[in-house]
């Protein structure tokens, strides 16, 4: 009984001495986690990496100690406490703060981490206290760096088709469709998406049935047109300076990912898809005429409506320019595609019905690429689409670069420097590095475009 | 400080002052059941030697010793990982009895966790009897990073001779550390077989007993 009160009278003294004790010891003596290294020292140097240097002190092995506290380990036998104690003296000899300490049995030595707050360098430091014989060695604290790629790069460029066929690197040196206002008439736009941030200024729902949501064909255009590139996660878009207007005027069907549909135009693969109607797509025309867009996506095709020719024709007036998706399901391409002042547009590989150009006389489809495209994808994610919808997506964001550069441009001059041949040909895979190079001048890619010539051709 | 700098190369000199509510050894008690503060000082050199000196106040009943001191040194080398092994020898001194001195060698090894060690004393407590005293220690973290548990189990091995007061005995230690900076807290229960160890040199055993010890180390 008497031992139970001594012990609770000794336990309730010491719990009223130690932690102020525990404050007031200025580094904690037991490992602790290790502080980051180099991003922020103790003595507040920046870089403090370069003025670390780390102290070893012998450690002899645990060995018979006859008072209260042996119990085997490294942690709070008296030993450490004398370690402390050295290390602490050293660091006082030369002007060093003792920032960390772990005990090293595999080596038998207690290695300290010591800063210099006056900024002098590590290596200088280490040849000092080698000199010391209360260490056992000393050396500079060192950088160590992963080999991965290059960690700005977007990861997924690399798959990018347009990436490859387009030069975008080099063509973003060049122009990246700095604000240059592309009105993305689909579904859903992720727009808190991380390879989406920032990028749309415009954000607007005009399906009267549901809120706007985020949706996978709009969201896997954005990305095309204008993903930010450089951040190191994703893709990078043909436009990434571009300014982007989400105007939703289409929804997604039955809630499947609608990326899968092969983004065929007004969802026609049994209720997988995209739908959208005259009225839901004339008011975002409507809006992006008056909100001074100054391109117009289009992947959608259906049959011809009076409204929507109306409002496209309006904005071809104001030097919009409309970029549409060829629906090659249909005879005549699709409408709007079918209309003479928009750039219709289809995938590179996509199969083509024979007749199609028949049907399309005069017309000059422009090829671009469509097929398993990386892309942005709602829920943060990414993954590959194919169809008419994308190469028309990457077109936008190609009539973006060069509006950056001739921001006054007409659709004319547009499709001149877009052509790279005047043989009549009705279809014409876009050479962006050669475009970009009738523009300025200049070819700004490695390519060796002997055809970038300066004179303009007449397109038939 | 001390002498840290007189010393050659990555020699260290340590030592502790502890309070604790009854000088428990190997279950029995040296202080009569009352508080004593003890002190210890020890060096480590640079070669794996080790030397040491411990000192404690002690009340035994029906003997005039009123204090102990332990004189010990040894050879401590690492073997592989954390493991390593000790082995020495140390003389223990009674000021006010000169009769209970006796001698002890011991060999032990250490872990991260466990420890253990065999002593040998050829004249325990001044009697003419050899006897071996096994132990095995264990310690584990409970919480980073200042909580530990403490398990601690040993065997004295008493050759049964007639002047002998005590019998070959069992004692087990079990309980709480908590470390601070220099500062270390020990609650623990101590547990020994009553009927072997009835009037060992004197004090009364309790068979379960509660001590507790604060330690300062420098």
């Amino acid at each position: 009984m008497k031992n139970l009160a001594i012990s609770a009278a000794l336990l309730a003294c010491s719990l009223y001495v130690l932690p102020a004790r525990a404050a007031d010891s200025a580094t904690p003596p037991a490992p602790a986690a290790p502080v980051v290294p180099g991003v922020s020292g103790v003595s507040g140097v920046r870089n403090a990496a370069e003025h670390q240097v780390l102290v070893m002190l012998h450690m002899p092995a645990p060995h018979f100690r006859p008072d209260a506290n042996y119990g085997g380990r490294y942690g709070g036998d008296s030993g450490h406490a004398a370690r402390r104690a050295i290390a602490e003296e050293l660091a006082q000899t030369y002007g060093l703060i003792v920032v960390n300490d772990w005990p090293m049995p595999a080596l038998g030595i207690d290695c300290y981490v010591m800063e210099d707050p006056a900024g002098d360098s590590a290596i200088h430091l280490a040849e000092l206290l080698s000199r010391d014989p209360r260490a056992e060695w000393v050396q500079p604290m060192s950088q160590f760096h992963g080999l991965g790629n290059d960690g700005a790069a977007d990861p997924l460029a690399a798959v990018q088709p347009a990436a490859r066929l387009w030069h975008l690197d080099e063509l973003h040196r060049v122009t990246t469709g700095r604000n240059v206002r592309v009105a993305v008439v689909d579904s859903g736009v992720e727009d808190d998406h991380p390879d989406l941030r920032g990028q749309v200024s415009v954000r607007e729902n005009f399906v009267d049935t549901s809120p706007y949501a985020a949706e996978a064909h709009g969201t896997a255009v954005a990305g095309i047109i204008a993903a930010v590139a450089g951040n190191g996660i994703g893709i990078e878009g043909v436009a990434p300076g571009a300014r982007l207007m989400a105007l939703r005027a289409c929804w997604q069907e039955t809630g499947k990912d609608g990326g899968k549909d092969g983004g065929k135009p007004g969802g026609k693969d049994g209720g997988q898809g995209t739908s959208c109607n005259s009225f839901t797509l004339g008011k975002a025309l409507n809006f992006a005429i008056l909100h001074d867009a100054q391109v117009i996506n289009l992947s959608l095709g259906g049959p011809p409506d009076r409204l929507l020719q109306r409002l496209l024709e309006a904005a071809q007036l104001r030097g919009i320019k409309v970029v549409a998706a060829v629906d090659p399901q249909r005879a005549d391409g699709g409408f709007p595609a079918s209309l003479p002042g928009v750039l219709a547009v289809r995938g590179l590989d996509a199969g083509m019905d024979a007749g199609l150009e028949a049907n399309m006389p005069g017309r000059v489809v422009l090829l671009a690429p469509g097929r398993d495209i990386p892309t942005t994808a709602p829920g943060a994610r990414w993954g590959f689409v194919s169809g008419s919808s994308y190469a028309a997506a990457h077109v936008s964001g190609m009539v973006a670069l060069m509006t950056e550069l001739q921001p006054r441009a007409s659709l004319r001059q547009l499709r001149e420097d877009l052509s790279s041949n005047g043989n009549g040909a009705s279809t014409m895979a876009i050479d962006a590095c050669a475009t970009i190079g009738r523009i300025t001048g200049n070819c700004p890619c490695s390519c060796a475009t002997a055809n970038a010539s300066k004179q303009p051709i007449r397109l038939p | 400080m001390l002498c840290a700098v007189c010393l050659p190369a990555a020699a260290q000199t340590s030592g502790s002052v502890s309070l604790v509510s009854n000088y428990l050894f190997r279950g029995i008690s040296l202080s009569d059941g009352n508080p004593v503060a003890q002190a210890s000082v020890e060096y480590d050199g640079t070669q794996d030697w080790y030397a040491g000196l411990f000192a404690s106040p002690v009340s035994i009943e029906h003997d005039p010793a009123h204090a102990q001191a332990i004189v010990y040194g040894g050879y401590a080398h690492p073997l592989w990982g954390a493991w390593s092994w000790d082995a020495g020898a140390g003389a223990t001194r009674f000021a006010g009895d000169a009769a209970d001195n006796y001698a002890e060698i011991f060999a032990g090894f250490s872990g991260e966790h466990l420890s253990g060690r065999v002593s040998y004393s050829p004249n325990y407590y001044g009697l003419d009897v050899r006897t071996v005293y096994t132990e095995l220690n264990a310690n584990y973290t409970l919480l980073e990073p200042h909580w530990r548990v403490l398990a601690h189990l040993g065997y004295l091995h008493v050759p049964p001779l007639w002047y002998a007061t005590t019998a070959s005995r069992y004692d087990s230690r079990v309980g709480l550390a908590a470390n601070f900076g220099n500062w270390d807290v020990q609650l623990t229960w101590v547990a020994v077989e009553r009927s072997r160890a009835t009037s060992y040199y004197g004090n009364d055993p309790n068979p379960r007993s509660g001590v507790m010890s604060v330690s300062y180390s420098f």
